[in-house]
């Protein structure tokens, strides 16, 4: 990334994210190891450098499962038009997934082998008859106490915003006065 | 506003990721997925949690925050300062400063091999000249590097001006205004 490309970019588009469509620019890309800027990520930097070989392969794990799971359960959840609610309740479903996916049973640790092997065959997304059953298994995945933790999360998220929005319109209203 | 941008994903795959203004949602993955599950106990980091940092500077007009999303996965994360940090040259030019430029661990080559992802720092970094040129600080970016990364960023010809003492030591860098 020298400065002379980047400004023939700018004269030729005027943005640079543009470079972004050129092929050799993207493939041109080194491999990273450590890009992290700002002292107060020395920590995470820290932890990473630190963490065990089986912590490593365990979040590596996590990253192929969620990677297919979590545009999935999103999708699911759009559908449902939760409106202001939704990154709440997005945000808890994701916890109890992971919560869940700490102590899976022998058939639902099956389950994701498959999902697995069918991801690593790179087939068409029509031809993905594991991932297509992915919102059944994530709905037996919850439980009934899991809902009532998402729902509670939705009504606070709403209740949360009602009083701001409706304590907010107030402030306006006695300034213009 | 979500821009879309690609990226390599390894062995030979250019994939269309996006990036956009940081989520709760987001800040959440950095916790539980980036943080949490390397942890070898249960007990939260006695460190400064630098995802609470995030999480307040949603909200705070001087800060932009940004994340780069692929399969519902945040695979990076920039904070920007944007009104009060000046250039370390003598005209003291207004400036994008970086507090924050961080790739998830599995986009790193020592960490996975390969990695999932190649190029999700220099895009924000790429970002962050961006951001800076539409503010109209010509694309000035100041920064300080963790000692780790001090050779990504001479990588990308980003000029050097040494340690400095009031931030732990820490190498300062700062791209200049683009010539055009």
């Amino acid at each position: 990334m020298n400065d002379a490309i980047l400004a023939e970019q700018l004269r030729k588009t005027g943005n640079l994210l543009d470079l972004l469509n050129d092929d050799d620019w993207v493939r041109n890309a080194d491999e990273e190891d450590f890009v992290e800027a700002g002292l107060g990520l020395q920590p995470y930097v820290d932890l990473i450098q630190g963490a065990s070989p089986e912590a490593l392969r365990r979040q590596r794990w996590y990253v192929r499962v969620l990677s297919i799971l979590l545009p999935e359960l999103k999708q699911w959840l759009e559908s449902w038009q939760l409106g202001r609610s939704f990154e709440a309740v997005y945000m808890e479903t994701q916890r109890r997934l992971y919560k869940h996916l700490e102590q899976l049973t022998s058939e639902q640790q099956d389950w994701i082998k498959a999902l697995l092997a069918e991801a690593a065959q790179a087939l068409p997304k029509e031809q993905k008859v594991i991932r297509a059953q992915a919102t059944t298994w994530l709905a037996q995945l919850f439980t009934e106490e899991d809902w009532n933790v998402i729902a509670q999360a939705a009504s606070q998220a709403i209740a949360h915003d009602i009083q701001h929005l409706g304590q907010q319109t107030a402030k306006q209203t006695v300034a213009q006065q | 506003m979500t821009w879309s941008i690609r990226l390599t994903k390894p062995p030979n795959d250019i994939v269309t990721a996006t990036i956009s203004s940081l989520t709760q949602e987001q800040v959440g993955q950095i916790d539980d997925l980036w943080e949490d599950i390397l942890r070898a106990t249960q007990q939260p980091d006695a460190d400064w949690n630098w995802a609470y940092k995030l999480r307040l500077a949603v909200n705070d007009e001087r800060y932009e925050v940004y994340g780069i999303e692929l399969e519902a996965l945040l695979q990076g994360v920039i904070l920007l300062e944007t009104q009060w940090h000046r250039s370390w040259l003598p005209q003291r030019f207004p400036l994008v400063y970086v507090e924050y430029l961080a790739s998830a661990p599995w986009n790193r080559r020592l960490i996975e091999d390969p990695p999932y992802l190649v190029g999700v720092g220099r895009t924000l970094l790429l970002f962050a000249r961006q951001r800076s040129l539409e503010l109209g600080y010509s694309g000035r970016v100041g920064l300080h590097s963790l000692p780790g990364a001090e050779a990504f960023y001479q990588r990308y010809h980003m000029p050097d001006y040494g340690p400095d003492s009031d931030k732990g030591g820490l190498v300062y860098f700062e791209y200049a205004a683009f010539t055009l």
